[in-house]
Protein backbone atom coordinates (compact mmCIF):
# COMPACT_ATOMS: atom_id res chain seq x y z
CA UNK A 1 0.00 0.00 0.00
CA UNK A 2 1.04 3.83 -0.97
CA UNK A 3 1.43 5.76 1.96
CA UNK A 4 0.60 9.17 1.34
CA UNK A 5 3.22 11.52 2.08
CA UNK A 6 1.13 14.08 4.35
CA UNK A 7 -0.50 11.61 6.01
CA UNK A 8 2.85 10.23 6.93
CA UNK A 9 4.03 13.48 7.52
CA UNK A 10 0.65 14.30 9.57
CA UNK A 11 1.54 11.03 11.55
CA UNK A 12 4.66 12.23 12.74
CA UNK A 13 3.82 15.30 13.63
CA UNK A 14 0.98 14.02 16.03
CA UNK A 15 3.96 11.56 17.48
CA UNK A 16 6.18 14.89 18.41
CA UNK A 17 2.99 16.45 19.81
CA UNK A 18 2.35 13.57 22.15
CA UNK A 19 6.08 14.06 23.63
CA UNK A 20 5.25 15.17 27.05
CA UNK A 21 2.71 12.54 27.59
CA UNK A 22 4.96 9.88 26.27
CA UNK A 23 7.59 11.41 29.14
CA UNK A 24 4.53 11.14 31.65
CA UNK A 25 3.38 7.50 30.72
CA UNK A 26 7.03 5.43 30.62
CA UNK A 27 7.43 5.76 34.12
CA UNK A 28 3.15 5.86 35.28
CA UNK A 29 2.93 2.86 33.10
CA UNK A 30 6.34 1.16 34.87
CA UNK A 31 5.01 1.95 38.32
CA UNK A 32 1.36 -0.17 37.13
CA UNK A 33 3.17 -2.88 35.45
CA UNK A 34 5.29 -3.62 38.28
CA UNK A 35 1.78 -3.36 40.62
CA UNK A 36 -0.02 -5.94 38.15
CA UNK A 37 3.10 -8.32 37.73
CA UNK A 38 3.09 -8.43 41.93
CA UNK A 39 -1.20 -8.63 41.72
CA UNK A 40 0.08 -12.36 40.10
CA UNK A 41 -0.18 -11.26 36.27
CA UNK A 42 2.20 -12.78 33.52
CA UNK A 43 4.24 -10.15 31.47
CA UNK A 44 1.70 -11.57 28.63
CA UNK A 45 -1.26 -10.52 30.37
CA UNK A 46 -0.14 -6.96 31.36
CA UNK A 47 1.05 -6.50 27.58
CA UNK A 48 -2.31 -7.58 26.42
CA UNK A 49 -4.35 -5.54 29.39
CA UNK A 50 -2.53 -2.22 28.33
CA UNK A 51 -2.65 -2.90 24.52
CA UNK A 52 -6.75 -3.70 25.22
CA UNK A 53 -7.68 -1.53 27.85
CA UNK A 54 -5.51 1.86 27.65
CA UNK A 55 -6.38 3.13 30.86
CA UNK A 56 -4.28 4.02 33.84
CA UNK A 57 -6.27 4.25 37.09
CA UNK A 58 -8.38 1.41 35.43
CA UNK A 59 -5.41 -0.27 35.63
CA UNK A 60 -3.86 0.29 38.94
CA UNK A 61 -7.34 0.01 40.30
CA UNK A 62 -7.64 -3.61 38.85
CA UNK A 63 -4.34 -4.82 40.09
CA UNK A 64 -5.77 -3.91 43.61
CA UNK A 65 -9.01 -5.96 43.26
CA UNK A 66 -7.65 -9.20 40.97
CA UNK A 67 -6.63 -11.34 44.20
CA UNK A 68 -10.29 -10.93 45.39
CA UNK A 69 -13.23 -9.78 43.08
CA UNK A 70 -14.90 -11.66 40.16
CA UNK A 71 -14.51 -10.57 36.56
CA UNK A 72 -17.53 -8.67 36.42
CA UNK A 73 -17.16 -7.13 39.33
CA UNK A 74 -13.92 -5.87 38.09
CA UNK A 75 -15.30 -4.69 34.90
CA UNK A 76 -18.10 -3.31 36.37
CA UNK A 77 -15.83 -0.64 38.82
CA UNK A 78 -13.63 -0.14 35.75
CA UNK A 79 -17.14 1.33 33.53
CA UNK A 80 -17.50 3.27 36.06
CA UNK A 81 -14.07 5.07 37.15
CA UNK A 82 -13.94 5.61 32.91
CA UNK A 83 -16.95 6.95 32.57
CA UNK A 84 -15.24 11.00 32.39
CA UNK A 85 -14.50 9.07 28.80
CA UNK A 86 -18.36 9.76 27.83
CA UNK A 87 -17.05 13.59 28.22
CA UNK A 88 -14.09 13.38 26.13
CA UNK A 89 -15.62 11.98 23.19
CA UNK A 90 -19.02 13.66 23.44
CA UNK A 91 -16.54 17.16 23.25
CA UNK A 92 -14.36 16.26 20.74
CA UNK A 93 -17.45 14.57 18.50
CA UNK A 94 -18.59 18.31 16.98
CA UNK A 95 -14.09 18.35 15.11
CA UNK A 96 -14.79 14.45 13.76
CA UNK A 97 -17.81 14.52 12.04
CA UNK A 98 -16.61 14.29 8.37
CA UNK A 99 -14.69 11.23 9.11
CA UNK A 100 -15.69 7.74 8.68
CA UNK A 101 -17.62 5.59 11.15
CA UNK A 102 -14.61 3.34 11.03
CA UNK A 103 -12.06 6.02 11.87
CA UNK A 104 -13.87 7.77 14.91
CA UNK A 105 -14.40 4.07 16.13
CA UNK A 106 -10.67 3.74 16.27
CA UNK A 107 -10.08 7.06 17.03
CA UNK A 108 -12.12 6.88 20.14
CA UNK A 109 -10.69 3.78 21.27
CA UNK A 110 -7.56 5.40 22.34
CA UNK A 111 -9.12 8.42 24.13
CA UNK A 112 -7.42 8.91 27.95
CA UNK A 113 -7.11 11.79 29.79
CA UNK A 114 -4.02 12.97 28.13
CA UNK A 115 -4.54 11.93 24.93
CA UNK A 116 -7.75 14.21 25.33
CA UNK A 117 -5.83 16.96 26.39
CA UNK A 118 -3.94 17.00 23.98
CA UNK A 119 -6.68 16.88 21.03
CA UNK A 120 -8.06 19.21 22.75
CA UNK A 121 -5.40 21.80 22.42
CA UNK A 122 -5.87 21.30 18.49
CA UNK A 123 -9.71 21.82 18.09
CA UNK A 124 -10.38 25.48 16.09
CA UNK A 125 -13.67 26.16 15.51
CA UNK A 126 -15.73 24.73 12.42
CA UNK A 127 -12.97 22.77 11.85
CA UNK A 128 -12.53 18.71 11.67
CA UNK A 129 -9.52 17.30 13.24
CA UNK A 130 -6.17 15.80 11.39
CA UNK A 131 -7.37 12.35 11.40
CA UNK A 132 -3.45 10.87 10.54
CA UNK A 133 -1.63 13.39 13.34
CA UNK A 134 -4.94 12.51 15.45
CA UNK A 135 -3.64 8.84 14.98
CA UNK A 136 -0.16 9.88 15.96
CA UNK A 137 -0.80 11.32 19.11
CA UNK A 138 -2.85 8.26 20.10
CA UNK A 139 -0.13 5.59 19.00
CA UNK A 140 2.51 7.23 20.18
CA UNK A 141 1.31 7.62 23.76
CA UNK A 142 -0.41 4.02 23.67
CA UNK A 143 3.15 2.86 22.73
CA UNK A 144 4.55 4.38 25.37
CA UNK A 145 1.97 3.13 27.87
CA UNK A 146 2.25 -0.40 27.06
CA UNK A 147 6.41 0.02 27.07
CA UNK A 148 5.86 1.23 30.64
CA UNK A 149 4.08 -1.47 31.89
CA UNK A 150 5.62 -4.38 29.85
CA UNK A 151 9.41 -3.27 31.11
CA UNK A 152 7.82 -2.45 34.96
CA UNK A 153 6.42 -6.48 34.70
CA UNK A 154 9.85 -7.60 33.59
CA UNK A 155 12.05 -4.95 35.96
CA UNK A 156 9.90 -4.91 38.77
CA UNK A 157 10.83 -2.48 41.47
CA UNK A 158 14.83 -2.35 41.17
CA UNK A 159 14.32 1.08 39.53
CA UNK A 160 15.16 3.96 42.15
CA UNK A 161 12.05 6.35 42.97
CA UNK A 162 10.33 8.45 40.43
CA UNK A 163 10.08 11.41 42.75
CA UNK A 164 13.82 12.30 42.89
CA UNK A 165 13.70 13.13 38.77
CA UNK A 166 10.40 14.34 39.46
CA UNK A 167 8.51 12.66 37.05
CA UNK A 168 5.67 12.74 39.14
CA UNK A 169 5.41 15.96 38.11
CA UNK A 170 5.29 15.14 34.05
CA UNK A 171 1.46 15.09 33.33
CA UNK A 172 0.55 17.99 36.35
CA UNK A 173 2.90 20.01 33.91
CA UNK A 174 1.57 19.08 30.85
CA UNK A 175 -1.85 19.94 31.90
CA UNK A 176 -0.48 23.32 33.00
CA UNK A 177 0.67 24.24 29.50
CA UNK A 178 -2.27 22.99 28.06
CA UNK A 179 -4.75 24.89 30.49
CA UNK A 180 -2.38 27.99 29.91
CA UNK A 181 -3.41 29.28 26.36
CA UNK A 182 -7.21 29.03 27.30
CA UNK A 183 -6.80 31.31 30.03
CA UNK A 184 -6.79 34.59 27.86
CA UNK A 185 -10.38 33.61 26.95
CA UNK A 186 -12.70 35.33 30.24
CA UNK A 187 -15.05 32.80 29.74
CA UNK A 188 -12.57 29.53 30.15
CA UNK A 189 -10.52 31.82 32.56
CA UNK A 190 -13.46 31.66 34.57
CA UNK A 191 -14.15 27.97 34.01
CA UNK A 192 -11.41 27.21 35.36
CA UNK A 193 -11.81 29.21 38.66
CA UNK A 194 -15.25 27.54 39.08
CA UNK A 195 -13.68 24.18 38.62
CA UNK A 196 -11.26 24.60 40.96
CA UNK A 197 -13.50 25.28 43.73
CA UNK A 198 -15.79 22.15 42.75
CA UNK A 199 -13.24 19.91 42.81
CA UNK A 200 -11.61 21.30 46.44
CA UNK A 201 -15.50 20.62 47.71
CA UNK A 202 -16.22 17.31 45.69
CA UNK A 203 -12.58 15.58 46.45
CA UNK A 204 -12.74 16.64 50.18
CA UNK A 205 -16.17 14.91 50.49
CA UNK A 206 -14.20 12.24 49.08
CA UNK A 207 -15.93 11.96 45.98
CA UNK A 208 -12.55 11.38 43.66
CA UNK A 209 -13.82 10.27 40.39
CA UNK A 210 -17.12 11.11 40.57
CA UNK A 211 -15.98 14.66 41.68
CA UNK A 212 -14.05 14.47 38.44
CA UNK A 213 -17.54 14.09 36.21
CA UNK A 214 -19.34 16.40 38.51
CA UNK A 215 -17.52 19.38 38.16
CA UNK A 216 -16.74 19.17 34.71
CA UNK A 217 -20.27 18.52 33.93
CA UNK A 218 -21.50 21.60 36.44
CA UNK A 219 -18.43 23.99 35.32
CA UNK A 220 -19.82 23.67 31.56
CA UNK A 221 -22.88 24.19 32.30
CA UNK A 222 -22.92 26.85 34.92
CA UNK A 223 -19.86 29.19 32.62
CA UNK A 224 -22.22 28.96 29.67
CA UNK A 225 -24.65 30.01 31.75
CA UNK A 226 -23.07 32.98 32.76
CA UNK A 227 -21.47 33.99 29.72
CA UNK A 228 -23.02 32.69 26.35
CA UNK A 229 -26.64 31.81 27.47
CA UNK A 230 -27.85 35.60 26.64
CA UNK A 231 -25.68 36.45 23.48
CA UNK B 1 -7.29 -16.37 40.38
CA UNK B 2 -6.90 -18.89 37.81
CA UNK B 3 -5.10 -17.96 34.03
CA UNK B 4 -8.80 -18.24 32.78
CA UNK B 5 -10.54 -15.66 34.79
CA UNK B 6 -7.64 -13.55 34.32
CA UNK B 7 -8.28 -13.32 30.46
CA UNK B 8 -11.78 -12.80 31.37
CA UNK B 9 -10.69 -10.33 33.61
CA UNK B 10 -9.03 -8.41 30.68
CA UNK B 11 -11.43 -8.92 28.14
CA UNK B 12 -14.24 -7.38 30.24
CA UNK B 13 -12.01 -4.69 31.53
CA UNK B 14 -11.51 -4.27 27.97
CA UNK B 15 -15.11 -4.14 26.61
CA UNK B 16 -16.25 -1.90 29.66
CA UNK B 17 -13.34 0.85 28.89
CA UNK B 18 -14.34 0.83 25.00
CA UNK B 19 -18.03 1.40 26.10
CA UNK B 20 -17.35 4.22 27.47
CA UNK B 21 -15.08 5.70 24.76
CA UNK B 22 -17.75 5.44 22.26
CA UNK B 23 -20.90 5.80 24.02
CA UNK B 24 -21.34 9.07 22.87
CA UNK B 25 -20.65 7.80 18.71
CA UNK B 26 -23.46 5.51 19.56
CA UNK B 27 -26.19 7.46 20.94
CA UNK B 28 -25.35 11.02 19.16
CA UNK B 29 -25.08 9.14 15.64
CA UNK B 30 -27.86 10.97 13.49
CA UNK B 31 -28.70 13.94 15.17
CA UNK B 32 -26.63 16.90 14.54
CA UNK B 33 -24.99 18.60 18.21
CA UNK B 34 -26.69 21.93 18.20
CA UNK B 35 -25.53 24.98 18.86
CA UNK B 36 -25.89 25.25 22.42
CA UNK B 37 -24.59 21.56 23.46
CA UNK B 38 -21.06 23.11 21.56
CA UNK B 39 -20.98 25.69 23.17
CA UNK B 40 -21.75 24.21 26.71
CA UNK B 41 -19.25 21.36 25.22
CA UNK B 42 -16.34 23.55 24.27
CA UNK B 43 -15.57 24.41 28.58
CA UNK B 44 -15.46 20.74 28.95
CA UNK B 45 -11.18 20.72 28.11
CA UNK B 46 -10.28 23.63 30.64
CA UNK B 47 -12.85 22.33 33.17
CA UNK B 48 -11.16 18.64 33.22
CA UNK B 49 -7.88 19.69 32.94
CA UNK B 50 -7.93 22.17 35.83
CA UNK B 51 -10.06 19.83 38.28
CA UNK B 52 -7.52 16.68 37.16
CA UNK B 53 -5.05 19.18 38.19
CA UNK B 54 -6.18 20.18 41.63
CA UNK B 55 -7.43 16.81 42.05
CA UNK B 56 -3.08 15.53 41.94
CA UNK B 57 -1.75 18.83 43.52
CA UNK B 58 -3.62 20.53 46.10
CA UNK B 59 -4.28 16.91 47.74
CA UNK B 60 -2.73 14.07 49.07
CA UNK B 61 -3.79 10.61 49.86
CA UNK B 62 -3.96 9.25 53.87
CA UNK B 63 -5.29 6.28 54.78
CA UNK B 64 -6.29 5.98 51.27
CA UNK B 65 -8.48 8.99 51.17
CA UNK B 66 -7.64 12.40 49.57
CA UNK B 67 -7.00 15.24 51.77
CA UNK B 68 -6.32 18.77 51.02
CA UNK B 69 -2.48 19.47 51.23
CA UNK B 70 -2.35 23.39 51.13
CA UNK B 71 0.93 23.57 52.72
CA UNK B 72 4.28 25.12 51.71
CA UNK B 73 5.68 21.66 51.96
CA UNK B 74 3.92 20.79 49.31
CA UNK B 75 6.60 21.29 46.55
CA UNK B 76 4.07 20.24 43.87
CA UNK B 77 2.47 23.27 44.66
CA UNK B 78 5.32 25.42 44.33
CA UNK B 79 6.38 23.40 41.12
CA UNK B 80 3.34 24.31 39.30
CA UNK B 81 3.25 28.34 40.22
CA UNK B 82 6.36 28.02 38.96
CA UNK B 83 5.28 26.53 35.55
CA UNK B 84 2.39 28.68 35.47
CA UNK B 85 5.01 31.50 35.67
CA UNK B 86 7.18 29.62 32.93
CA UNK B 87 4.28 29.31 30.81
CA UNK B 88 3.07 32.78 30.93
CA UNK B 89 6.43 34.13 30.16
CA UNK B 90 7.53 31.86 27.84
CA UNK B 91 4.75 31.13 25.59
CA UNK B 92 6.20 28.29 24.42
CA UNK B 93 4.75 24.60 25.07
CA UNK B 94 8.02 22.43 25.31
CA UNK B 95 9.48 25.31 27.70
CA UNK B 96 6.74 24.94 29.68
CA UNK B 97 6.80 21.05 30.31
CA UNK B 98 10.37 20.71 31.03
CA UNK B 99 11.23 23.67 32.69
CA UNK B 100 8.07 22.71 35.01
CA UNK B 101 9.49 19.48 35.79
CA UNK B 102 13.22 20.85 36.05
CA UNK B 103 12.00 23.66 38.91
CA UNK B 104 10.57 20.34 40.76
CA UNK B 105 14.22 18.10 40.19
CA UNK B 106 16.24 21.49 41.28
CA UNK B 107 13.89 21.95 44.75
CA UNK B 108 13.97 18.07 45.49
CA UNK B 109 18.03 17.83 44.52
CA UNK B 110 19.49 21.23 45.79
CA UNK B 111 16.82 22.58 47.94
CA UNK B 112 16.30 19.29 50.23
CA UNK B 113 12.37 19.29 49.28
Amino acid sequence: MLVNKNTSTDFLKGCKIAFPVIIGYIPLGFACGVVLQSAGLTVLQIALMSLLVFAGAGQYIAAGMIVASSPLTIGITIFIINLRHILYTSSLIPYIGQWTNIRKYIFASEITDETFALHSSMLKKNETLNYSQAMGINIASHSAWIIGTILGAILGSTIPSEEAFAIDFALPALFIALILPRLAHRPQFIAAIIATIFTIIFTSLNMSYWGVILTAVLTSILTYTLFESHR
Amino acid sequence: MSDYNIYLTIILMAVFTYATRIIPLLVIRKRKLGERTIKILSFIPVSILTSLLVYDILFKDVDGKRELYLSLDNDRIIASVITFIIGYTTKNFYVTVIGGILSLIIMRQIFGY
